[in-house]
Order: structure tokens, then C-alpha cells, then sequence
């Protein structure tokens, strides 16, 4: 009986509390923890002040044609060392083969 | 009959001097006459050389599968030549593709890279014309390794549909600003898209002619070496 008696005095102690807490407004939502990708796609938000990109274009074009411009200068220097090596290759072969009779004595021929 | 080497065709020459125009006339339409895009700013100028690339990957890739077909019907070193160098040019454009298009990508979408159908199946064309290109240059030009490298060059010829249609198939995240219906393309930028597409049409043209000129020149002096050997004529060479 007594524990009975302890539980109403303790419930009618928490009354006003519960009153007092029913007229403070609900805290505001906290966002709930995820990554980037995920908040990019749930919400979006106004930029604060000036707006300014994140990420700069001019490096990114610079970079992009240089790119275009190191790749095919590079390969047309290739090429035009492949030609000049087989170049070099087919002189000498040409040699070769005209030092050859001459190697071989005029029996040979 | 290998092509001189020494001496510059005309044709080449022409070309060369028109590829040089056009990349004039393509520079100055792409910064002094297409106007900055709205949201992507200026990044977006990649577009006109991103683009043409592929269509030069394309005629690469394709070319080199005209000369892998031509080289196992009729075993000619021309149809070799042509194999190599549509393989060989081909993967300089993929390059040029596959590190421009990131480029643009990290400012567009916030990455560099990310496994989109349309990227992902470009790479894997360019891992295997890489491996064709590979093969050639470690391989020897033994008649094995020509047939292997022009099988390969077959296979990676029908993924270029793959990539062209992955876009509208797996609904992907790669623009598409060029479409038959007319695109999205404001009419001030057309210009300097379609310089960029001569520029590149041109420069695969130049670069193909002369890199399968040089590997006939190369294929015939590998020939002629082995000739002479076997009359002994390179002991003291």
C-alpha cells in the first residue's frame, strides 16, 4: 500500500514539470548524420554572402589542353624518330649490300 | 614495295599545312567566338576538343579493324600498316578522351572519374587496343602475333556501338548535347564544335597515313634484313 502511495506523490511531483515542459517549444530537427553525397541529394541550400565556386574552371581547361598539345606533339616526335630510325637502318643495309660484291671478290658475281 | 622514307609525300605535306590552319581557326573559335557556358563557366571550353576526340577514337578504332580484317583475309603488310596505326592513333585519342573528360567531370559532377556505362566502356575499348598496341611493340611482327593483335583489333572494333548507345541504354550521366533532334548547344558554340571536328578528321587523316606509312617502311626493312642475312650479307653491317 505504501508503495502505491510513493508512486502517486511522485507522479503528482512530476505534474508541473511535465506541464512546464509541454509549453517550451520542440527543439528544431537536428540533420541526421551522413555523408556528402547524401545531403547533396536530400537538400538544397543557399549560398551566404558572395557566392564563389568551389572548384576553379581555369586550371582544369589549362590542364585539359595541355594534355591535348603534350600528347600529340609527343607522338608526332615519336613518329619522326621512328622514321629517321628506319631511315638510318634501311642506309645502312644499303650499304651492305653494295659492299657485299665487292667482299665477295668477282668469282662471286 | 616499302614507301621511301626520306622523302615527304605531297599529300602529307597538304594535310599537315591544312591541319595547322584549323588548328588556328579552331582555338580562336573556341576562346574568342563560343560564349562562356551559363553553370558550367569556362570549364565547359573542353567540350570542343573532348568531343572531336572520340569521333578521331572512332575512326581510329575503326580503321584499325578495316586493317585487322584485310590483314587476316589477304596477309598483305599493308593491311598490317594500317591495322597498327589505326590502333596506335586510335589510343592517343582515347587518351586524350579518357584524362580531358575528368577534367571537365571534376567540376560538372565533383569527381574525377566515376563507373558511368559510357566511361567504363570506353576504357575498357582503350584496354584493349592497349593491349593490341602492347603486343605489337613487344610481341615482334611475327605472323602469330599479327593474327592475335588483329583478332584483338576485331573484338575491340564492336565496342564501339557499346559505348556510342550506352548512354541512351543504361541511361548513364554523360551528356548528351549532340542529338539528331539538334542538341542543346546554343548556336554561337556550333562553330567552334565543328572546326574542332574538321581539326580532328584532319589530324587522325595526317597522323594514320603517316604512322601506317611508317610501319610499311618498317615491315619491309624487316623483311629485307632477313633476306640479306640469309645471304649473308649483314655479317659486317
Amino acid at each position: 500500500m505504501k508503495t502505491w502511495q510513493g508512486l502517486s506523490l511522485a507522479l503528482a511531483a512530476l505534474g508541473p514539470c511535465g506541464a512546464a515542459h509541454a509549453d517550451v517549444p520542440p527543439p528544431p530537427p537536428q540533420p541526421p548524420a551522413e555523408d556528402a553525397a547524401a545531403s547533396r541529394s536530400a537538400t538544397f541550400q543557399a549560398v551566404e554572402g558572395a557566392s564563389a565556386e568551389d572548384v576553379p574552371g581555369g586550371p582544369l581547361l589549362v590542364s585539359a589542353y595541355a594534355v591535348v598539345l603534350v600528347l600529340l606533339v609527343g607522338y608526332v616526335v615519336w613518329l619522326a624518330r621512328l622514321q629517321a630510325g628506319t631511315a638510318r637502318e634501311l642506309a645502312r643495309l644499303r650499304a651492305a649490300v653494295e659492299r657485299a660484291p665487292e667482299a665477295r671478290g668477282p668469282s662471286a658475281e | 614495295m616499302a614507301p621511301s622514307t626520306t622523302r615527304l609525300p605531297t599529300g602529307i605535306a597538304l594535310l599537315g599545312a591544312l591541319t595547322s590552319v584549323l588548328v588556328i581557326a579552331t582555338l580562336w573559335a573556341v576562346f574568342a567566338h563560343a560564349p562562356v557556358e551559363r553553370q558550367m563557366g569556362i570549364v565547359q571550353k573542353i567540350f570542343y576538343f573532348h568531343v572531336p576526340s572520340a569521333y578521331a577514337m572512332y575512326v581510329g578504332f575503326t580503321l584499325a579493324m578495316i586493317g585487322s580484317v584485310g590483314h587476316l583475309w589477304k596477309r598483305q603488310d599493308k593491311w598490317d600498316a594500317l591495322a597498327v596505326a589505326g590502333a596506335e592513333v586510335g589510343l592517343l585519342f582515347c587518351a586524350i578522351v579518357l584524362i580531358t573528360g575528368p577534367l571537365w567531370a571534376r567540376k560538372a559532377w565533383g569527381v574525377y572519374w566515376t563507373w558511368d556505362p559510357r566511361l567504363t566502356t570506353t576504357l575498357l575499348a582503350g584496354m584493349v587496343f592497349a593491349a593490341f598496341v602492347v603486343l605489337r611493340s613487344v610481341g615482334g611482327a611475327g605472323e602469330a602475333e599479327k593474327r592475335f593483335a588483329s583478332g584483338l583489333g576485331i573484338v575491340g572494333f564492336f565496342l564501339l556501338p557499346v559505348i556510342h548507345y550506352s548512354v541512351q541504354r543504361w541511361r548513364g550521366q554523360h551528356p548528351t548535347v549532340i542529338t539528331r533532334a539538334g542538341g542543346g548547344l546554343h548556336p554561337d558554340m556550333r562553330p567552334a564544335l565543328w572546326l574542332g571536328f574538321a581539326l580532328f578528321t584532319a589530324l587522325v587523316a595526317l597522323l594514320v597515313w603517316a604512322r601506317a606509312r611508317a610501319e610499311q617502311a618498317r615491315l619491309g626493312l624487316a623483311a629485307l634484313e632477313t633476306e640479306a642475312a640469309a645471304q649473308g650479307l649483314m655479317e659486317d653491317a
